[in-house]
């Protein structure tokens, strides 16, 4: 078999979205000339950034069939929790990073563990956890908005630049090609791919459904207790309601990005398109100076589109299908 | 002995009438959330108003910014039976019937900052639209006449929000008219939200000169986003409040002024008016009682005349 | 006494002993004005939950109610402040709105074969983001909260007697639709269509035009409760109704209807908010931090699932013990 042509096929998904990727920067480049600048691209990735690292870690749970939808709560308590360990306990800010990772992973253990050991539909799990960790959240913090002037090289995660480029960006970019890896070359990722595409197939090739369910929330997880401590970084702020609605946007991303919630297959580097994209599109509105209000809409159509898109359903038979109804030539006598 | 019974019903009486008496007076305090300087500092004006009251008990509650919440939260004060209530509506409009009612059943309200459509006991206000003009005149003169300033907005029904920035722009319009007001968004009171918009406004305008946000968490978010930008230095950034940590960065002259409020003073006076009202100094009137705390601006060379324990 | 009667009972008895004990806790609790306005705030969600529990029913979801809910109280307020229309006029322009997001709901459901969830998540996304582009302005384009002084619109949220006349909608919707379940071929279709679509379809069942009409319905309860909101709030805000779906999603849940389908009812749905309504009142009275009800809500949902699917789970086990002892008993008797 022709390795190119194959190599072609595995990332058809990804070559597809990033070619839709690059008109949209065409158009956007011709409504606005302050779209390419090297200033405005670094400020749409840097904006994109906390979003893109829930995802790489998010990912996961749809490809097994399920979602999380607990990581914007879990990335808020992260930012005052690691705010409590430093500020409030005097911990090392290494130690107490260390510290939030941990329960981090603990949280998302405990969802794992909830939805396949008390067969609890992992919809309702994560629902579960996005409110009570918020509840978690604001009585840590008394409902505060804390501001986090200190330990200065914490707040270099957040603000700090290298060669120019701000630090979240290269954050992002190594959990992504983490993330990529773990997916489409380990055992681990081969497994989570075959949960969600046929749960009995897989038991019978030896995979504990279980066991792969419980990882993969844990890693969910943690990729948003990670996104928290940046986000506590970089906005100097550690508050219940930050992050509030980001699971919508970690999901849009996904499903533009090409994956499937029914499970069975996904793909990072789709995702992380998928968030350029939709930041694109929020950029482009803002260099229109329209209202705010705009970006929602846009999400929201861009999120039907790709979703029509990816179930491969043509939109002529369907309105085809409409007024061919029985009872719609009476109708329109 | 029919006597003795007599006595000892007047006593039960007379025991029961003295506990009527003395029962709790019960003082409730409902901002639009607790999460900010601006409302704890309020709250400590208040405590320590009601600390030496006897029989004065006193809860405050969070709306989470919610009005839904702090509609709910109001008609829990009404039926617990509070005696008066101190809130600072989320949205005028929105509030207006939650006030009524109380005031219907003899709870006053007194607000703090932003008021509500119908008349009320009190209002204990910062002078929104006098500040914001205080600090259209400010940047004008900073600017010198000339440049591209943006606006961080309050939610659209915040009143207190809204009224400072038709102070700017008034002055604005009046004395600076070639000073271009190049953008306005809603920053939700939010520090996250205000550090978005900044960016925004960073990006969509190569020469912005000045940011007016009505709030200091805003304030301190814009100037995040200048800092992050590289552009701090050509940017001036005014908020409005004066909570501590903006002073600092007014000190550090990361931050170019803010409209500053005693907030202990402004809570304790709500406080005071609400006991005054209750012990019968005070009587209400007919439209509601508007108090004004007047603002100062507070900028690196003033900023040293506001003493340690007048900030919070 | 069928399992979801010993449900009920089981919840019902809960909802009575908490509301003894909140009652020696906090007495004010047990005041007319409490409970009529606990009833108040249980008939909002609950009348929006009514519909959810025929999406439920249907093994779908709904999203976007927190965002129909804002944009059909944004459509009032535009006709209040720029026609002199009366109420009778522009409530059912809202509630017809309702339905006809609920009925493209249904139509990218059905027709393009999308997941439910992310439709609706995407509908609400675009309705939030028209809400506040519609949203009434001043000169300056400040987005101004209009006050609503129209005493038709405000009398909905007036009482009859000392009820307040959102609860009584609530209990005769729920009980119209309650009937209409279990008593029409409609209802049966909705149940059928939840259980087994493929086997729905077989025995003739259009489908596609049952789950069109469950949005519809939704979308029409979620405009329907946003009238009452707006009239009790006396105005209207793009923000109503935004992140209020978990009550909802927990009133139904709670109330016995599962996500998985095919099963469930009104009555249950009724019990379920007003468990939720209790508890919110409940922390409120009893001076807990109001920070905790998302926890107590959020861990009940777990407990109330574990338990139904335990239930299930037990329910099959001795179903099957049964079964086989049945037929190696007939076995003997057949040897």
């Amino acid at each position: 078999m022709n390795t190119k042509s194959a190599l072609f096929k595995e990332h058809m998904v990804e070559l597809r979205l990033f070619g839709v990727l690059l008109g949209l920067m065409v158009v956007l480049s011709l409504i606005s000339d302050r779209f390419l600048t090297v200033d405005n691209l670094t400020n749409v990735l840097w904006s994109v950034c906390l979003i893109g690292i829930m995802t790489t870690g998010a990912i996961y749970a749809p490809i097994t069939g399920g979602i999380d939808l607990s990581v914007a709560s879990m990335a808020a308590l992260a930012g005052i929790l690691a705010n409590v360990f430093m500020n409030t306990l005097g911990m090392n800010w290494i130690v107490a990073i260390l510290i939030t990772l941990v329960i981090g992973a603990g949280i998302g253990w405990l969802n794992g563990v909830v939805t396949t050991k008390f067969l609890v539909p992992a919809f309702i799990v994560t629902m579960a956890a996005k409110t009570y960790l918020f509840g978690v959240a604001m009585l840590v913090s008394n409902g505060d908005q804390i501001t986090i002037m200190e330990p200065a090289p914490f707040l270099q995660i957040g603000i700090g630049k290298l060669l120019g480029i701000p630090i979240p960006i290269y954050i992002m970019f190594t959990l992504v090609i983490l993330s990529h890896i773990l997916l489409k070359k380990t055992v681990f990722g081969r497994r989570t791919i075959a949960v969600g595409a046929n749960e009995v197939a897989a038991k019978l090739t030896g995979v504990n459904p279980d066991r792969t369910r419980i990882i993969v929330y844990t890693i969910s997880s943690v990729t948003a207790t990670i996104a928290g401590i940046v986000m506590a970084s970089l906005t100097q702020q550690a508050y219940a309601m930050n992050a509030t609605g980001y699971e919508l946007d970690v999901i849009t991303a996904i499903v533009v990005g090409g994956t499937s919630l029914m499970g069975g297959s996904g793909s990072v580097v789709g995702a992380l398109i998928g968030a350029v994209m939709v930041g694109f599109i929020n950029n482009g509105l803002n260099l229109l100076d329209m209202p705010s209000a705009f970006h929602p809409i846009a999400t929201g159509i861009v999120i039907l589109v790709a979703l029509i898109m990816n179930q491969g359903v043509s939109v002529p038979a369907v309105l085809k299908r409409w007024f061919a109804r029985p009872g719609a030539a009476e109708a329109a006598k | 002995m029919a006597k003795a019974k007599w006595m000892v019903a007047a006593a039960a009486l007379f025991s029961l009438a003295c506990g009527a008496a003395s029962a709790e007076t019960k003082i409730g305090y409902l901002p639009s959330t607790v999460g900010q300087a601006l409302t704890q500092a309020w709250k400590t004006g208040i405590e320590n108003t009601l600390k030496g009251q006897p029989n004065v008990s006193f809860q405050a509650l969070d709306a989470q910014m919610k009005a839904e919440i702090q509609v709910t939260m109001m008609d829990d004060f009404i039926n617990q039976g509070y005696n008066a209530i101190i809130l600072q509506p989320i949205d005028a409009a929105a509030l207006t019937a939650s006030v009524k009612k109380a005031e219907g059943k003899g709870i006053p309200v007194i607000t703090l900052n932003t008021d509500t459509k119908l008349p009320h006991a009190a209002c204990v206000t910062m002078d929104d639209q006098g500040a914001g003009y205080l600090v259209g005149e400010q940047i004008g003169k900073a600017l010198g006449g000339k440049g591209n300033v943006a606006i961080i907005q309050s939610p659209p029904g915040a009143q207190a929000g809204v009224e400072r920035e038709k102070g700017f722009r008034a002055a604005m319009a009046k004395l600076y008219p070639e000073i271009k007001i190049v953008g306005a968004q809603n920053g939700l009171w939010n520090k996250d939200k205000a550090i978005e918009i900044m960016n925004s406004f960073l990006q969509v305008n190569k020469q912005l000169d000045a940011v007016f946000a009505v709030n200091d968490n805003m304030a301190e978010g814009a100037m995040i986003a200048a800092e992050a930008a590289g552009r701090l230095n050509q940017v001036k950034i005014w908020g409005f409040n004066g909570q501590k940590s903006t002073l600092t960065l007014i000190e550090q002259g990361k931050i170019t002024g803010t409209a500053y409020t005693n907030a202990y003073d402004q809570g304790a006076t709500a406080a005071k008016y609400a006991l005054d009202l209750l012990s019968g100094a005070k009587k209400k009137g007919d439209k509601t009682d508007v108090v004004v705390v007047p603002p100062f601006a507070a900028t690196k060379d003033s900023v040293a005349q506001i003493k340690p324990e007048q900030r919070w | 006494m069928s399992v979801s009667a010993i449900r009920r009972l089981i919840l019902t008895g809960l909802l009575i002993a908490i509301g003894i004990a909140l009652s020696i806790a906090n007495p004010t609790f047990l005041k007319l004005d409490n409970l009529m306005t606990m009833l108040q705030e249980a008939s909002l969600t609950g009348i929006v939950a009514i519909g959810f529990t025929l999406i439920l029913i249907t093994a779908g979801i709904d999203m976007s109610i927190g965002a129909v809910i804002a944009i059909t109280s944004m459509i009032c307020v535009n006709f209040i402040s720029y026609t002199q229309l009366p109420a009778y006029i522009y409530i059912p322009v809202a509630l017809a709105a309702g339905c006809a997001i609920g009925w493209v709901n249904g139509f990218f459901i059905t027709h393009f074969k999308l997941p439910e969830f992310i439709v609706t998540l995407a509908t609400r996304g675009i309705l939030a983001g028209l809400a506040l582009i519609i949203a009434v302005k001043d000169e300056q384009g400040f987005v101004k909260n209009v006050f609503i002084e129209d005493p038709v619109f405000l009398s909905f949220g007036e009482t009859v007697g000392p009820v307040y006349i959102v609860t009584i909608v609530f209990i005769l919707l729920a009980i119209a639709t309650q009937f209409f379940m279990k008593r029409t071929r409609a209802g049966t279709n909705i149940y059928a269509s939840g259980a087994n679509p493929t086997a729905a379809r077989l025995s003739g069942i259009n489908v596609d035009r049952t789950l069109i009409g469950v949005y519809m319905f939704s979308g029409f309860c979620a405009a329907l409760s946003s009238i009452f909101l707006a009239a009790r709030m006396m105005t209207a805000m793009p923000e109503f109704g935004i992140g209020n779906e978990l009550d909802v999603i927990a009133s139904v849940v709670i109330g016995g209807t599962p996500f998985t389908g095919g099963i469930g009812d009104i009555w249950g749905t009724i019990i379920g908010t007003l468990f939720i309504a209790l508890i919110k009142n409940g922390i409120l009275k009893l001076g807990l931090s109001p920070y905790i009800q998302p926890i107590v809500i959020g861990g009940i949902i777990i407990v109330t699932v574990v338990a139904d699917v335990w239930y299930k789970h037990h329910a099959e086990k001795k179903a099957t013990q049964a079964a086989r002892r049945k037929a190696m008993e007939s076995k003997e008797v057949g040897a």
